[in-house]
């Protein structure tokens, strides 16, 4: 039961956020941070 | 004594890889019954490849700083014939065929391995209070936690069994028992230090990085873990300094927070400026790190879900939390992250470096370590979020309790941020490990 209360806390807070974001917000999967280009 | 000092002695024959080895052999049959920070001990290969190592640098000189070097893996890196457990019993009698790429880089390097690490079960907790292969224990105070998940990494780093370690952090695995057991543990850049060969947790946030007495020595292992030339140069000069001004100093304990402010005060000596800055949200930073290990670790695990009875019950509640949680849920953390590496690539435009504590506390007593994952981790996950490299290495040691700060900076900025973190160590003194 507590691990369902974790959960639920946890989409709750998840929930509010995403509300905020633009409907076409892109998503991070994979975390892609693109390297500088490296010297030769 | 440091890889560097130890390299050095090498070069000028006043020590052989024998020597060190057996050293680092005695000091694990001395400690490790109380501390508890190896599963595997290969002492006769490690001797074998020692004596190797030896005879390679006499007929034609060093493969490079970590020739002739002891060192141990974490037990969820991947060794070919040795066995690698992940801290689990699932995995007690698990030899791999292959070494991971970590591990191969720093064979190739010259490295001598001496044995597998201990480690919070499947390296999904912050105690290492392992059910199958017993708690590590912190070698300044055994009767404290050493911090997790690479726990028995830190331990034997700090208390000399090896010369450094591998690790990994998914959530703060390497800064943790950094902070806790006074040693350096570096989180890489998210893709620079390749994962090939070590058992996930939560692919998109794991990383793997190196544990090491000071930042010079854990430069050399991120070297030859990445496979990359890294010019470290230690100065602060002209930087700036992020310092929190939200967050990362409340609910603190008071001799964590008076220590990173000196620190501070330290930077603007070695000629940095300090900048107050306002924080993106780190609790929603922090609710996205929960939501996206939770989710990807129940997936990770899937296959084994009829092995409960294997597996403890820390680790299982946040299996079975995993496996509860809605799609949808994973689905807006990752939406919630792209938004939120774009806040802090902002503010890593403003400060090239952020400062902050490691862990709000030194290490806890293990009788009071039952339920302290989530506020022990909320200065370090966030980062796995993004991606960002951070370094945790001690600032001072309180009543024989180190404690840790914490460097963040831009991704790919490894090279520079190890040479600020250099600067500090140099201007700070040695104050973790042995002091």
């Amino acid at each position: 039961m507590a691990e369902n209360d974790a959960v639920k806390k946890l989409c709750a807070e998840l929930s509010r956020a995403a509300a905020e974001l633009a409907p076409d917000a892109p998503m991070a999967i994979d975390l892609e941070l693109p390297e500088p280009e490296r010297e030769a | 004594m440091t890889i560097e000092e130890a390299s050095a002695a090498l070069a000028d024959r006043r020590v052989s890889s024998v020597e060190l080895t057996r050293a680092c052999l005695e000091r694990i049959e001395k400690r490790n019954p109380e501390l508890n920070a190896f599963i595997t001990v290969i002492a006769g290969e490690a001797l074998a490849f020692a004596d190797e190592m030896d005879r390679e640098l006499a007929d034609g000189g060093p493969r490079g700083p970590l020739h002739g070097i002891p060192i141990a893996h974490k037990d969820n890196v991947f060794t070919h014939g040795v066995k690698t457990t992940s801290g689990s019993k699932i995995f007690a009698d698990f030899e791999p065929a292959a070494d991971a790429e970590i591990a191969a880089r720093l064979e190739q390097a010259g490295a001598v391995l001496v044995g597998k690490t201990n480690m919070h079960e499947l390296a999904y907790g912050i105690t290492s209070l392992n059910p199958h292969y017993g708690p590590v224990r912190n070698p300044h105070d055994s009767a404290r936690i050493a911090g997790g998940s690479s726990g028995g990494s830190a331990v034997a780093v700090a208390d000399e069994m090896c010369f450094a370690a591998t690790g990994t952090d998914t959530g703060g695995s390497l800064r943790i028992p950094a902070s806790f057991c006074g040693v350096v543990g570096l989180k890489p850049t998210y893709g620079l230090v390749g994962r090939e060969g070590i058992q996930p947790l939560a692919f998109t946030l794991d990383h793997a990085g190196p544990l090491a007495r000071t930042v010079r020595d854990a430069a050399t292992m991120l070297g030859a873990m990445s496979g990359r030339e890294l010019e470290v140069e230690p100065s602060l000069a002209g930087r700036i300094v992020g310092l929190p001004e939200n967050f990362f100093f409340d609910d603190v304990d008071p001799d964590v927070s008076h220590a990173v402010k000196h620190a501070a005060d330290v930077c603007i000596r070695l000629g940095a400026h300090i900048e107050h800055v306002v924080m993106p949200d780190m609790e929603l930073l922090n609710v996205v790190s929960r939501t996206i290990t939770l989710a990807e670790a129940a997936a990770v695990f899937e296959p084994w879900s009829d092995r409960r009875a294997d597996i403890g019950e820390d680790v299982l509640a946040l299996l079975d939390q995993g496996r509860a949680l809605p799609a949808t849920a994973y689905v807006n953390a990752q939406r919630l992250r792209k938004e939120l590496i774009t806040n802090f690539q902002g503010l890593l435009e403003t400060v090239d470096f952020l400062l902050t504590p490691a862990t709000p506390t030194p290490a806890p007593l293990i009788a009071e370590a039952a339920d302290i994952r989530v506020a022990t981790t909320r200065f370090v996950r966030g980062f796995n979020v993004i991606g960002f490299p951070a370094i945790a290495m001690p600032c001072v040691s309180t009543a024989g309790r180190p404690i840790g700060m914490q460097l963040v900076g831009g991704p790919w900025r490894d090279a520079e941020l190890l040479g600020a973190a250099a600067a500090l160590e140099d201007e700070l003194g040695y104050c973790g490990a042995g002091s």
